[in-house]
């Protein structure tokens, strides 16, 4: 049927042209894509003060 | 009484607590690159970094003595570091460009968590340090745009972490630093039900003698439903890591 309008192929190729197909999700520039957010146990260890000591003292 | 200490013994805490569970975190509030010894002293707290990078901190808050270095020895040591030193208070004098980052965020099991590093005292001439409360007024919403848990990272001291607890919203926990003293329980607002930890008061012969181990549970929408922390004295009960300790053995040669 298209052969019999070929107008209508060539806007149909156009189109085809014109629209990505499937295009791949980009992360936002800076951010990482997220798994969904799941209930987390955070552990902390902290010091302070160090005083930039290597060695134990009494 | 005994030797505490070390970050020999610290490493053995650390790699325990990761053995136990993947989502930590390791901190440092402040006042930790350098004080009254060497290496630390002698190196302007190259070893500190040094260490701290074997250990695989996460991130420090600038306190008073890391700012005393000035501004080109921090430049320096923070392109030395592998974890974020951070200050979202410490401004070059006469000037509102910051020292250093404000904050970091890290993921985790779909939450994006961000360390803000607060720091406190008067500074230096070449570096100011603006109020605690009113920059945390201000850089906490910022952050909480970014990440859905806070965690503060502060050297501001006992009572502006107390007011920052109570007034501040959007913050998790607050881990400190400072004089005011250490700590044997979490300080938990009464306002918020933020805690407040410290693990140590820096005095001669006694820095690094601890750390604090704090357990949060968020649920998935990033809420906090339970905390739990100890003080974990770095006694000669807790064994030296082998590696670390050769490592300390080389630096104190030198």
């Amino acid at each position: 049927m298209l052969r019999r309008f070929p107008f209508l192929l060539a806007v149909l190729i156009l189109a085809a042209g014109c629209v990505p197909a499937a295009a791949p999700v980009q992360p936002m520039p800076g951010a990482s894509p997220l798994q969904a957010p799941q209930p987390l146990q955070l552990t902390v260890v902290h010091s302070n003060d160090t005083w930039g000591y290597l060695e134990p003292c009494g | 009484m005994p030797a505490l200490g070390g970050v020999a013994r610290r490493a053995t805490t650390i790699n325990l607590e990761r053995q136990r569970n993947s989502h930590i975190l390791v901190l440092d509030a402040g006042d930790s690159l350098t004080g009254d010894q060497d290496p630390a002293l002698k190196t302007q707290g190259q070893t500190s970094v040094d260490a701290m990078n074997r250990l695989g901190y996460d991130a420090m808050a600038l306190g008073p003595t890391d700012l005393s270095l000035g501004l080109d020895v921090l430049r320096a040591r923070m392109a030395e570091a592998r974890f974020a030193m951070l200050s979202a208070n410490a401004v070059v004098t006469g000037t509102t460009e910051l020292v250093a980052k404000p904050y970091v965020v890290r993921e985790m099991a779909g939450h994006r968590v961000a360390i803000v590093g607060l720091s406190g005292g008067d500074g230096t001439a070449a570096i100011g340090v603006l109020d605690p409360l009113v920059t945390a007024l201000k850089i906490v919403p910022e952050a909480r745009r970014e990440a859905d848990i806070v965690i503060l990272l502060s050297h501001a001291g006992p009572a502006a972490d107390q007011l920052i607890a109570d007034g501040v919203p959007g913050i998790a926990a607050i881990v400190s630093g400072g004089a005011g003293g250490a700590m044997t329980t979490a300080w938990v607002s009464k306002t918020s039900g933020v805690p407040i930890y410290r693990a140590d008061l820096a005095m001669t012969g006694h820095a690094g003698r601890a750390v604090g181990i704090g357990r949060l549970d968020f649920d998935a929408s990033g809420q906090l439903k339970a905390q739990s922390w100890r003080a974990v004295s770095l006694s000669p009960d807790v064994a030296d890591d082998r590696a670390m300790a050769e490592w300390v053995q080389e630096q104190t040669k030198q």
